[in-house]
């Protein structure tokens, strides 16, 4: 008898964790903190912009619409993340995901009725064509845990601090990914590689805006 | 009243896993999967197994949508349930063995490249750890009878 029951139990937990979008909300209470870190990141993104000439974002006057990034993801990797946007509020498959307009996240990979799963640059798999501050020096930009840029050209200047930026057709030109923080050469010799500092966490996104 | 307490332990440690996004020097321990295994080896029959299983996937599912994550963390929990009868030391070798398997296959599905990086080295170091401390405090609890 007892056996019956956890097996119904167990069927029953089983339908209501794979058959229907309920799953326990572990949303964290609104996070000022992180908020202002945020904010902070995306004013620094759009500054540093405006200080490189010749690198304009751009603005073709697309819509954005803003979602909320669902929970904590519980795990280190940190490949993916969960918005409550969907089919209904018009979101399409490889739309791309913004911080306040400059700051890129990642792209949307599935989209569901009233939610939407992005691959976020954090994707081991991650690889964008890049250029680097103000003398747009091309790298190609590889996701995973710890980013780094890395095909530079060996001969370019490069200085801790530059930001990089997309330059891919995918994506609007002139999206901030990072900041360069350690350069190293290659073990071939040919090229130079650099760690960059992001200027956001996976895991502390609240909100985003998608194209 | 056993499985009462194994459900609280479990449900309380996801909680803080997913809730706090419990970390160690920035690095997450898994303590899902520690925690569930853990009480594989504190239950009397396999069907309790399952269940503590299904309720961890059931508090853990982050999102509306079920995840790899969710489905490879499934997978490997009732993996371990089915496992662990037959691997051949004592049960808390047994238990490191699952840990240290789970965490490996955990990466292996989900991102293998991670495999070769310090990030995972750092996570299983904790799953280890963790699960040391999760394994003795269920070894009280059994040796104080409350369990």
């Amino acid at each position: 008898m007892k056996r019956y029951f956890f097996i119904i139990l167990i069927i029953f937990l089983i339908s209501i964790t794979y058959f229907t979008t309920f799953f326990v909300k572990k949303k964290r209470a609104f996070d000022e903190n992180l908020r202002l870190k945020q904010e902070n990141e995306e004013l620094r993104a759009q500054f540093q912009m405006y200080q490189m000439s010749g690198v304009k974002y751009q603005d073709d006057n697309n819509k954005l619409f803003s979602a909320k990034v669902f929970s904590t993801y519980p795990f280190n990797t940190k490949n993916q993340i969960t918005i409550n946007a969907g089919q209904k509020q018009g979101i399409k498959k490889s739309a791309v995901v913004i911080l306040k307009e400059n700051i890129l996240v990642g792209q949307v990979v599935e989209v569901f009725e009233n939610h939407s799963v992005v691959r976020t640059i954090f994707d081991p798999n991650w690889q964008l064509p890049v250029r680097i501050g103000k003398d747009e020096i091309n790298a190609l930009f590889q996701g995973g845990t710890e980013p780094k840029v890395d095909l530079i050209d060996k001969e370019k200047p490069l200085q801790v601090g530059d930001v990089v930026y997309s330059a891919s057709q995918e994506f609007p030109y002139g999206l901030k990914i990072g900041e360069i923080s350690e350069i190293k050469e290659t073990s071939a010799g040919v090229f130079k590689e650099a760690r960059l500092k992001m200027p956001f966490n996976a895991n502390e996104l609240r909100e985003v805006l998608i194209y | 009243m056993k499985l009462f307490l194994l459900i609280i332990l479990v449900s309380l440690l996801i909680f803080i896993q997913t809730f706090f996004g419990f970390s160690v020097f920035g690095v997450k321990p898994n303590l899902a999967l520690i925690v569930v295994v853990a009480t594989f080896f504190f239950i009397v029959g396999i069907w309790e197994g399952f269940l503590l299983a299904a309720l961890a996937v059931l508090i853990l599912k982050f999102s509306p949508v079920v995840g790899t994550e969710i489905l490879i963390f499934s997978l490997i929990v009732v993996g371990a349930l089915i496992i662990k009868n037959y691997l051949p030391w004592r049960n808390f070798l047994n238990f490191l063995f699952l840990i240290v398997a789970g965490t490996l296959l955990f990466y292996l599905f989900l991102s293998p490249k991670l495999i070769v990086s310090f990030l995972f080295t750092k996570e299983l170091f904790l799953n280890v750890f963790f699960g040391i401390l999760t394994f003795a405090f269920l070894s009280f609890l059994r040796q104080n009878k409350l369990l």
